[in-house]
């Protein structure tokens, strides 16, 4: 290996503290780099993850729709979804509905809790809510007792999270606005996970969230859960790395001056 | 470090400072154009996508906007947009399912606006304008047994809110007159303990 050639100087000292601060710079800005990619990664990560299950809020209060609209066709996407729940292991409520609701687990449970309620979703297997509860939907009903939970509880920074197909009765016009009027009014967000809902479903939805700081997930095929909304800032890592990657053609073409001691000659 | 160095180092961050701030200038008059057009929309004919009310700012995170602290009243604009079109008078309309879900969007609208403006004569207005809605729900509703109070609260409220909002009084009254509330026990209780009950949600004013 060929020495790197370098201008001799008879007074390097003079250069050496300005060289110990450059390399502590360059060594700074470069953990600096390394460490802005990790942060954003976590941080994309975790947003995703949260917005992918149950937001933010504390104690969500997750509304299942069971009517006879979300079929069999959709028991796998629901399955998929309420696996998510499980995974995210959170202090949970949960509300089944139809078009009326009850009350399944009260706030405060933990979400593993919707384990046993997984096998229902599976395939062809019996389902105990349809033969006598599941009807048409009403998703004012879901709404109403998610609040009165959350009132009750006395839960601050509640949310809910309402999963179904959001083909909603069109007699419960009346008492949904009533309903979404106040969950604006007591400032507590709706999320809903449509599960393979009619475009013009979720667009009514969409609208009349977007006020309130509410959202509408779509999941239209299982492998779509936890994935619904990319949120990772391709865009940002791309610049990064070739920013970096400039910096080193740079570092490559341009070399910095080096310096070496001068031999005295005899 | 030296003055050869801070000198050009000062003068390129008050260069760069320098062009910021001539951008956000350029983007706080195209907010002032933006509003006066919307609102010149606004007040023609309702159409489906309404005014926008929009600047596309050139500096990134829109520091315009929040300089000029527009976001509530955009939202008042949006919403009171939302109410028109919810609000056509028409029968045949607000009786479909089309009207409902006008109505819904407008009304949420509306109660974000309750919610988070800072100014108690919008909010008032806002009330009122979801009083009124929420009797056309009332009206409209096919089972036809929707409780009227929701709209009362609407309208005590803007009231309540806004002791000069005549409106909003005068849709008290004509609730509590016309309303189911003459005809219930209740109702003509109240109606008998006051001759201006609509009124007298606000305070009591003094004679000449």
């Amino acid at each position: 290996m060929t020495p790197r050639p370098s201008i001799p100087l008879s007074s390097i000292r003079t250069l050496a503290r300005g060289s110990r601060f450059t390399l502590a710079a360059r060594l700074g800005l470069a953990v600096l780099l390394v460490g802005g990619l990790v942060a954003v990664f976590l941080l994309s990560h975790r947003r995703q993850h949260d917005e992918s299950f149950l937001g933010s809020g504390t104690s969500p209060v997750i509304a299942l729709d069971v009517s006879w609209s979300v079929g069999y066709d959709r028991s796998k996407l629901i399955e998929q979804t309420l696996k998510s729940f499980v995974e995210a292991q959170r202090r949970i409520g949960f509300v089944l509905f139809s078009d009326t609701a009850y009350e399944a687990l009260p706030i405060g449970t933990r979400s593993d809790a919707l384990q046993p309620f997984l096998r229902f979703f599976r395939g062809a297997g019996a389902n105990p809510w349809r033969a006598t509860f599941s009807a048409g939907t009403r998703i004012s009903a879901a709404l109403d007792l998610a609040h009165r939970m959350l009132a009750d509880a006395h839960v601050r920074n509640g949310s809910v999270v309402l999963v179904s197909d959001l083909a909603d009765s069109p007699s419960d016009e009346t008492d949904l606005a009533r309903s979404l009027v106040t969950f604006q009014r007591d400032a507590i967000p709706i999320r809903m996970i449509g599960i393979d809902p009619n475009r013009q479903d979720e667009q009514f939805f969409r609208e009349a969230l977007r006020s309130g700081g509410g959202s509408v997930t779509t999941v239209r095929a299982a492998s779509a859960v936890g994935r619904a909304e990319p949120s990772f800032p391709v865009l940002l890592v791309v610049v990064v790395v070739l920013v970096a990657l400039l910096l080193a053609v740079n570092e490559h073409v341009l070399g910095a001056l080096t310096w070496s001691r001068r031999r005295e000659t005899a | 470090m030296s003055r050869r160095i801070l000198l050009p180092v000062g003068a390129g961050v008050c260069a760069a400072a320098a062009v910021v701030l001539a951008l956000l200038a350029r983007d706080v008059g195209r907010w002032q154009d933006a509003i006066r057009s919307g609102d010149v929309a606004a007040a023609g004919h309702v159409r489906a996508e309404g005014p926008a009310w929009t600047v596309d700012e050139t500096l990134p995170f829109a520091p315009a906007k929040h300089v000029l602290g527009v976001g509530d009243d955009l939202d008042f604009r949006r919403a009171a947009v939302l109410f028109r079109r919810a609000y056509t008078r028409d029968p045949e309309l607000e009786g479909s399912s089309n009207g409902a879900q006008l109505r819904i969007r407008a009304e949420t609208a509306l109660a974000h606006v309750i919610r988070t403006d800072a100014n108690l004569r919008r909010r008032s207005a806002a009330s009122n304008m979801l009083g009124i809605l929420a009797l056309v729900d009332v009206v409209s509703a096919p089972s036809g047994n929707v409780p009227i109070d929701r709209s009362v609260f609407e309208f005590q409220d803007a009231v309540r809110l806004d002791r000069s909002n005549e409106a909003a009084k005068a849709n008290l009254e004509l609730v509590y007159q016309q309303g189911s509330f003459g005809g219930s026990v209740r109702g003509r209780e109240r109606l008998q303990r006051s001759a201006h009950s609509g009124a007298s949600s606000s305070a009591p004013g003094s004679g000449y």
